[in-house]
């Protein structure tokens, strides 16, 4: 007999009544654009804090027909990325791509692909703090008080000690923002850079944490405001005179790297599968 | 018929959350999910778009209420608990209502009078209806036409309905005043066409 499935897992690994109440969870997340949806969070087969909340929205929603793409700080490569790739190739029949726009999922880490997501893709985040009130209030009894009174002077005036301290807001990746003029939510540690991706979108954003048991959602079309103060607006991190040593692209998100040999610097695509079309294009005429 | 032709309870219940998730997603935008319609059983006692969602939402952890002026309707009450495994409760008790016959106005009124909205705590803690309606369009041309607006919506977006009282709508926004509380709609027909309407939806009515 073909093994062409693993008998000993179930289709996309999870229980069905487990992938119901994470369905039923999202459904409820994207009426409540930004608002962190509690669930009962699975114990999966990788490390905690590898992303097992966005594992599970991915297993929720994946099929056959699905092509995945799964990003680490924009690298296709990466170890728990290529391992979440495996974990759902043994469980499904969905494809897997490094190809943003090929894909219909996307699961992520730290990082929004250049290419927008379309209408039709779904952005699935990996969230080890959900909680963007958790900076000003440990206690988590408290922060639902405060999300639900949405009283966030706490989160501001947090914003106007930095200002204060340091002449600008010191926060650069996982910038809160505010969904729909209602909840403060953590994008998830991605640069200030991506940030304004989530706003008035075409994709669907679904965001899994699953230390910390919640699912939030951004739907497509959703206002989402960067906190700031009108006199200190928000700012994405810049680039100016760089560009990346493969592709030579001077708008993208560069990381900055040392040659280990000539201790030089050097500037090169955080998001890899972009950077290799560009490379392709360069050198077909 | 063979197996395969049947709703399967791990495929197509994740390919009709799909459709849903975007009609969820993209207020007012009309899934079609009649290929998913087709596999239900004939002897179903309730509306097909009732089974497949009963299917694809329910199970022990939550509960649901049945209304249809069919007189089977108490076994298709004990179908979906049979089939689900979860339990039939008062309309103001439940997780999900299923709307599959229209309901006369007083009806209406006392659903969505006590129907859960959940807390400024818990908004999660609240309905979702589904809602059975005659025919569904993309168009103004039905009897009900809405104007949508909101998140997930690009500007406006164009709904509308057969065999849906207003009435509906109007309780929908006395429910939904103060966001993030309120109670979110799925509407389907018998051709496959699949919307929904969450609660942050601003529903205009549109009268010609
Ligand atoms: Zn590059």
């Amino acid at each position: 007999m073909q093994a062409h499935l693993k008998q000993t897992y179930n289709y996309a690994f999870l229980d069905e009544g487990s992938k119901k109440e994470i369905r039923r969870t999202t459904l409820k997340a994207i009426a409540i654009p930004g608002y962190q949806v509690p669930f009962a969070s699975r114990e999966m087969p990788i490390g905690r804090g590898w992303g097992t909340g966005g594992l599970q929205l991915t297993l929720s929603l994946i099929g056959d027909q699905d092509c995945l793409k799964v990003i680490d700080q924009g690298n296709d490569d990466s170890v728990n990325a290529v391992s979440i790739k495996k974990l759902v190739q043994s469980c499904t029949k969905a494809e897997v791509t490094t190809d943003s726009e090929r894909a219909t999922i996307i699961q992520t880490r730290h990082r929004i692909p250049e290419v927008p997501i379309r209408s039709d893709q779904i952005l699935v985040f990996q969230v080890p703090l959900p909680e963007p009130l958790r900076m000003v209030e440990a206690k988590e009894r408290k922060t639902k008080q405060l999300h639900a009174e949405m009283d966030y002077s706490g989160i501001w005036l947090r914003l106007y000690e930095d200002i204060v301290k340091w002449g600008k807001i010191s926060i650069g990746a996982d910038y809160p923002a505010l969904a729909h003029k209602r909840y403060i939510f953590a994008p998830s540690p991605i640069p200030r850079y991506d940030l304004p991706k989530l706003n008035h979108a075409d994709g669907l954003f679904l965001f899994g944490a699953g230390r910390e048991k919640k699912i939030y959602a951004i739907p497509p079309y959703t206002e989402i405001e960067p906190l700031a103060f009108d006199d200190y607006p928000f700012e994405v991190e810049h680039f100016e005179g760089c560009s990346c040593r493969l592709c030579g692209s001077s708008d993208t998100f560069l990381d900055e790297l040392f040659d280990e040999k000539t201790g030089q610097k050097f500037y090169q695509c955080s998001d890899t599968g972009n950077c290799r079309k560009r490379q392709e294009k360069r050198h077909t005429p | 018929m063979t197996n395969a032709e049947t709703f399967h309870h791990v495929h197509d219940t994740r390919k009709l959350y799909r459709h849903l998730l975007d009609s969820m997603a993209r207020p007012g935008k009309i899934n079609d999910i009649s290929v998913l319609l087709h596999k239900v059983p004939e002897t179903c006692p309730c509306s097909t778009g009732t089974y497949v969602l009963a299917q694809t939402l329910l199970d022990q952890q939550v509960s649901f209420y049945y209304y249809s002026q069919e007189i089977n309707a108490d076994d298709a009450e004990h179908a979906i608990e049979w089939t689900t495994g979860s339990r039939h409760t008062a309309s103001h008790a439940a997780d999900y209502l299923f709307i599959d016959t229209p309901p006369e106005i007083d009806e209406i009124d006392s659903i969505m009078q006590s129907v859960r909205i959940g807390t400024l705590t818990e908004p999660e803690k609240s309905a979702t209806i589904a809602l059975h309606v005659r025919k569904l369009s993309g168009a103004d041309d039905l009897a009900l036409p809405m104007v949508l607006r909101g998140p997930g919506i690009n500007g406006w977006h164009i709904l509308s309905a057969d065999g849906m009282n207003s009435e509906w709508l109007r309780l929908r926004s006395e429910r939904n005043r103060e966001y993030p509380t309120g109670c979110d709609f799925i509407l389907f027909d018998d051709d496959g066409r699949i919307a929904a309407l969450p609660r942050t939806t601003r529903i205009e009515r549109r009268d010609f």
